[in-house]
Formats: structure tokens, sequence, C-alpha cells
């Protein structure tokens, strides 16, 4: 039995049937995406000043990630370009790019959730507070090694000045009151920015899993079934640059504001 | 009527020059995002909010109108996002709505 409108498109709709759908799951996932930020503002919204941390994450990386999502955006709408109009060759190379973009994005996200993971903040018996990326390779039972800087308050830890000099600290297991890393549970902000980017990493993944299937095992397609196939990977397309527009708005919501 | 390959080859080239364009526009964008966040304009900080938000949505607008093809969509596409856009404004208005009475209630 042979499934109905997967090229030719719908007298009532204007829409082949795949479109239709990728579209109507793009609006479930709008609303998603929305009730997370729509969390984020109300609880920035209501946190007592002083209480919101700030330039908690490098800017830097999530610029150069926000890049790598332009470039493989483009390169998949080119790669879908040159389908339509029966480059295969060129096709796999752009769509090569877009595959190759993906894996960068991970790469730095990985990278960023290995330093947050790693970050703490440690409260000394006396109240000081040291705040640091841990050394795993001196730390020991009794002695914990950070590479990072004295924080004069909690205030400080929150909202931390530009251009810190971290040093060695070294600090005697007996003299900890209490140490907190940069995970999720540290507080609303990184609750938020872990559940908001950890469900756009799988977006991610899932995103370029279908295309890379579509590039690689799938594409006998193309030779069998061009129309149809040249459609799937529009649907995907259109997925992936969702990806990115949901990347638009973590980006400055989470590293500049 | 059939193009000629001839034309076809520019129709891509054509498609090619306008996306490149578009994310250079992008990668601009979050250059002036990170800009409008960090530069005081003198009026608080909502202000900072106010503009890279705004760059934000155009960046958003230019990928939602350019690679997703939302300029030239079947009206079915634009019903369906009305209905989602709908959907989403009640969304944040109850639950900025939900957090309102407690201010009320707490005002005196």
């Amino acid at each position: 039995m042979d499934i109905p409108y997967t090229v030719e498109r719908r007298e009532d709709t204007g829409l082949y049937n795949a479109k239709l759908g990728v579209w109507l799951f793009l609006a479930s996932e709008v609303m998603l995406f929305g009730a997370l930020f729509s969390s984020y503002i109300l609880l920035r919204v209501g946190a007592d000043p002083g209480t919101w941390p700030r330039h908690w994450l490098d800017y830097k990386l999530g610029a150069v990630n926000t890049i790598v999502l332009i470039v493989s955006s483009v390169s998949n709408v080119i790669a879908w370009a040159n389908l339509k109009f029966g480059s295969f060759n060129k096709y796999r190379f752009y769509q090569a790019i877009t595959i190759a973009c993906a894996i960068v994005f991970l790469g730095i996200k990985s990278f960023e959730y290995y330093g947050k993971f790693h970050h703490y903040t440690i409260t000394l018996k006396d109240g000081r507070i040291a705040d640091g990326h841990i050394q795993k390779n001196e730390t020991t039972r009794d002695k914990i090694v950070i590479d990072g800087w004295w924080p004069a308050s909690e205030a400080a830890v929150m909202d931390p000045p530009a251009n810190i000099e971290e040093k060695k600290i070294e600090i005697q297991s007996g003299e900890i009151a209490e140490m907190r890393n940069y995970g999720p549970s540290r507080n609303n902000f990184m609750g938020l920015y872990f559940t908001l980017t950890g469900l756009h990493v799988l977006h991610v993944i899932g995103g370029i899993l279908v295309i890379f299937a579509l590039w690689g095992p799938l594409n006998g397609m193309w030779k069998t079934d061009p129309d149809r196939y040249t459609n799937r990977v529009e649907v995907a397309g259109l997925f992936w640059s969702f990806v990115d527009l949901v990347w638009l708005f973590i980006f400055p919501t989470f590293y500049l504001l | 009527m059939n193009k000629s390959p001839e034309q076809e080859h520019q129709d891509v080239k054509r498609r090619v020059r306008r996306h490149i364009i578009i994310a250079v526009a992008l990668a601009a964008g979050t250059l002036m995002t990170i800009w409008t966040s960090q530069t005081d304009f003198g009026r608080g900080f909502g202000l900072n909010v106010a503009i890279t938000l705004a760059i934000a949505g155009a960046q958003a607008f230019m990928v939602a109108g350019f690679f997703m093809h939302l300029l030239s969509e079947k009206k079915m596409i634009y019903c369906f996002l009305a209905f989602t856009a709908v959907f989403l404004t009640v969304m944040m208005g109850l639950i900025f709505f939900a957090h309102m009475p407690a201010n009320v209630v707490h005002y005196k």
C-alpha cells in the first residue's frame, strides 16, 4: 500500500503530508520551549536583587557555538537547494559540513558542561569562600586543590569581576564547611540552564541523527524516488533550522543578560 | 515550463548567495548582541535587555523567514503558527498572572 501525499501536494492543505506534520510538530516545540523560557523570565524577574547570577557562563564559547550553528543551518539549506536542482554530490558535501558543525557544537557544549561540574564554591568553617575549578590530579582525600580565587562574599560569587586572577588554592578537607559545584542543583539559574540547554542538545542529537541517516545509510532513495528523498531532506532541514532558532534565544538569555 | 540546466545552475547560485548573505547577517547580529549586552546606554540594564532581545528576534525572523522559507509558505502553515502564537501568549500570560495575585495579597 502506498502512503499518499509523500510527494504530491494535497489539494486542501497545499502541502505534502510530511511538511504539514513537521510544522505541527514544530508548533508543539514552540510551546515546550516557550514554557521553559516563561519559567526563566518569571524566576529571574522574581529574584531578589543580587541573588541572580551574572557572568557565570563563558559568552565567548556561547558565541562560537552560535556561529557554528548558523554555519550548519546555512550549509543545510544550501545542501537542500543543490538537491532540489539535482546536484547530489554537492548536497552530500554541504550536508557533511552540517554534520561536522553539529559535532563541533556538541563538543563545545560537553566542554562547557564538564567545566561546570568541576567548578566549585567552597565555604570554609571560618567563613571564607573559595571558588574555582578542581584540579583532580592534585586533589587527595585530605586536601582539595583548585585553580580559583577568594570572593569577598556570596554576592561576589553571584557577579564575579571580569578579570579574576586565578591562582592555585590548597584547602585541607577538615577546613571545609560546604562544597557546591555549578551543576543543575546549584540554583534556579543553573537548573534552568541545564534543563534548556540539555533539551536543546537532545534536539541537536536527534536532528543530526536524522540528517546523517539521510546523508548516508538511507541515501539509496535518491535513485529510486528522488522527489520523496528531497522532501525528507527538506523536513529534516526545517527541524534543524528550528534548533538553530531556539539557540539564538538561549545564547543572549543565558550567556549575555 | 522546464528550466534549462544553465538556468537551474543560476537559480542554485542565486539561492546560495542569498543564504550566505543571511548567514553573515546572523553572525553580525550575534556580535551585536554581545556588544549591546555589555554597553552602558545610560538608561538602566532594562534597555540592554530590550535591545539584545530585539536583535535576537530579528535573527530568529531571518532564520524562520529565509532558512525555513516561512516568507513564501502556504496559508495553512501561517494558520498553525497564528494558533501557536495565541496559545503561547496565553500560556505566558497565565504564568505571569499566576505570579501576580501573590503580590496583590501581600500588598499593604
